[in-house]
């Protein structure tokens, strides 16, 4: 039974509109018999209307460059951090991320893979995670071992059999792709600033049809239940197309250029 | 060792499956490994070697070849006879899992032909064992055919053909030697090298390095996510490389008209250049040094662009250098 303790807890989500629909309900029949609890709703939803009235307020125009400034130096100092710290950062990165792919991937296909998203330290540490910046900018690749492959069973190591492992593999691989487009589109965040409106437009628009179809095909994936490597081969293709846009915009300049 | 010979017929217009039977059977791991030198299962187990011959009917030809291997790596090798030839390995830990392996090869009136694999299903009664099943495949083609592969866990190498490659792989490596044609390459983790290749590169990395050494032709493009790129004594008039974290290093020749594009978001660029073409440079280092050769008398630009021209007659390369974090060096022969 819900009681007001909950409501204080509930009670910013629930006015955000962000409130599941069994909770709100929930919610909703405690603020009937609850007096004390329907005025603080009351007053948060005051609060709220208060709060979208005010006038927009314009920054300081050298506000952004001191920002930006900034920025530079907190990423200048991060590359400077030895690869424990990466390797933490990594950590918790691969941590916070994984409610994304998991909800992404459709009911079936989650739940078949939801063995594997708990482990994090599972991922072996990127080669290349931050080139040390020494000196006046120059940058010293990070040492790397050499290309091998494939790559050693790790974390997919306690796989009892050989569906198992498979299912574990693939996870690993929409991990791998979901990471790379991350990695990427917050990247762009920075990039996209110096676009022209219509380059924005042109990008956001083909980045859309991607993600639309990446979205179907989830749902076809979810459908069939399908689990092997090759039905996933559309989906990946999907995903190509799409940090291939990406590395475009951020690494080549170019925002509206497909490949 | 059984070679099973099929004639091929266009006429016919079937499709025909060919699953070789088992030529040699429970070889313990201590026999000598086959060319691919795949993994031993993990604990005992059998291999079975088996070799497929297909040739085509007289007049026809095999003009490409799609092979789908997602248990194991591929290997295949251009050569001068018109017939296919398969050997395949395959690995089991008994001889019931061993003949689920299957391998099907499947001609299509058109002069593709199909080479597959699977792991039928069984009664499952109880699991197979993580890692222990494996078919590896050798190709001997005709130089002539385009190549399409695809494996999920393996390696895949290609030489010695004429028509080129399409290869993806999730996890393994990639090499390519003594290529013509467009080939085009993905892989989710593992390295990919090519050399000798003449045509065109497309490749696609998400974690892994980038390797050329003696490529010419039209075009290379390659996209990197995590790796480092090297290139050596590349020569071909339009270049794009994009690395997200990791550095380039390219050595090359620029063409009259060419256009190289070479950019880390997350590392160092450093391209040497030959070639007579004159040169339109502009280079970009939020966070870095900018190097150029004195003798080009660069100009900085107040949003930290540097621009340079060198040489004169005839039409530039245009040459585009940028990185985020990280230093660019232009050097000259």
């Amino acid at each position: 039974m819900i009681g007001c303790r909950d409501t204080d807890r509930l009670v910013t989500a629930y006015v955000d509109g962000d409130l599941d629909e069994r909770r709100s309900s929930a919610l909703r029949g405690h603020l009937r018999v609850c007096t004390r609890c329907a005025a603080r709703v009351e007053d948060e939803v005051r609060l709220r209307d208060a709060a979208a009235r005010l006038e927009p307020l314009d920054p300081p125009a050298d506000l952004w460059q001191a920002i930006d400034a900034r920025l530079a130096e907190e990423e200048i100092a991060d590359a400077q951090r030895g690869r424990l710290w990466l390797w933490w950062q990594r950590g918790v990165d691969v941590v916070r991320r994984h409610a994304i792919p998991a909800g992404a991937l459709g009911a079936a296909a989650a739940a078949a893979l939801a063995i594997w998203i708990a482990p994090s330290g599972d991922e072996p540490a990127r080669r290349h995670a931050a080139p040390a910046v020494a000196g006046a900018g120059e940058v010293e690749p990070a040492a790397g071992e050499a290309g091998s492959s494939p790559e050693p069973d790790g974390a997919c190591a306690g796989a009892a059999g050989h569906d198992e492992l498979v299912l574990c593999q693939m996870h690993r691989s929409d991990r791998r792709y979901l990471q790379a487009i991350e990695e990427l589109s917050a990247a762009l965040a920075d990039e996209r600033s110096a676009w022209s409106a219509e380059d924005a437009a042109r990008f956001d628009a083909a980045i859309a049809e991607l993600d639309r179809a990446a979205q179907d095909e989830l749902k076809r994936l979810a459908a069939r239940g399908a689990a092997s490597p090759a039905d996933r081969d559309p989906l990946y293709a999907i995903y190509r197309a799409k940090i291939d846009l990406l590395s475009q915009a951020v690494v080549g300049g170019v925002p509206a250029e497909g490949r | 060792m059984r070679a099973i010979q099929a004639t091929w017929s266009l006429a016919c217009g079937l499709l025909a499956l060919l699953a070789a039977p088992p030529v040699t059977r429970a070889q313990p791991p201590s026999q000598p490994q086959p060319p691919s030198q795949p993994q031993a299962p993990r604990s005992g187990g059998v291999v079975e070697r088996d070799v497929v011959e297909l040739a085509p009917a007289r007049g026809a030809r095999i003009e490409r070849i799609d092979i789908d291997n997602r248990l194991g790596d591929v290997k295949i090798e251009g050569h001068d006879r018109e017939a296919l030839s398969i050997i395949a390995v395959k690995r089991a830990p008994d001889q019931e899992t061993l003949e689920r392996l299957k391998v099907s090869l499947v001609p299509d009136p058109g002069g593709a032909v199909m080479v597959s694999t699977s792991l039928l299903a069984g009664l499952e009664a109880r699991p197979i064992p993580a890692g222990s099943v494996r078919i590896d495949l050798i190709v001997k083609a005709p130089r002539s055919a385009q190549v399409q592969a695809q494996v999920w866990k393996g390696r895949i190498a290609v030489s010695g053909v004429e028509n080129g490659a399409e290869l993806v792989t999730d996890d393994g490596d990639i090499a390519v030697s003594e290529v013509t044609g467009a080939v085009s390459t993905h892989s989710g983790h593992g390295r990919q090298t090519f050399a000798r290749v003449f045509g065109a590169i497309d490749a696609r990395a998400l974690e892994g390095d980038l390797d050329l050494d003696v490529v010419r032709g039209d075009r290379v493009a390659a996209v990197v996510q995590e790796g480092q790129v090297n290139g050596r004594r590349v020569a071909v008039r339009e270049l794009s490389v994009l690395v997200t974290r990791g550095s380039i290093s390219i050595e090359g020749e620029a063409m009259a008209g060419g256009r190289y594009r070479v950019a880390s978001y997350w590392g160092n660029v450093q391209v040497k250049l030959g070639g007579k073409a004159p040169l339109h440079v502009r280079a970009h280092s939020r966070e870095g040094r900018v190097s150029l050769p004195r003798r080009f008398r660069p100009r900085t630009a107040h949003d930290g662009v540097v621009t340079a021209t060198y040489g004169a007659g005839g039409t530039a390369a245009d040459i585009d250098l940028r990185t985020r974090v990280g230093s660019i060096t232009l050097a000259e022969f």
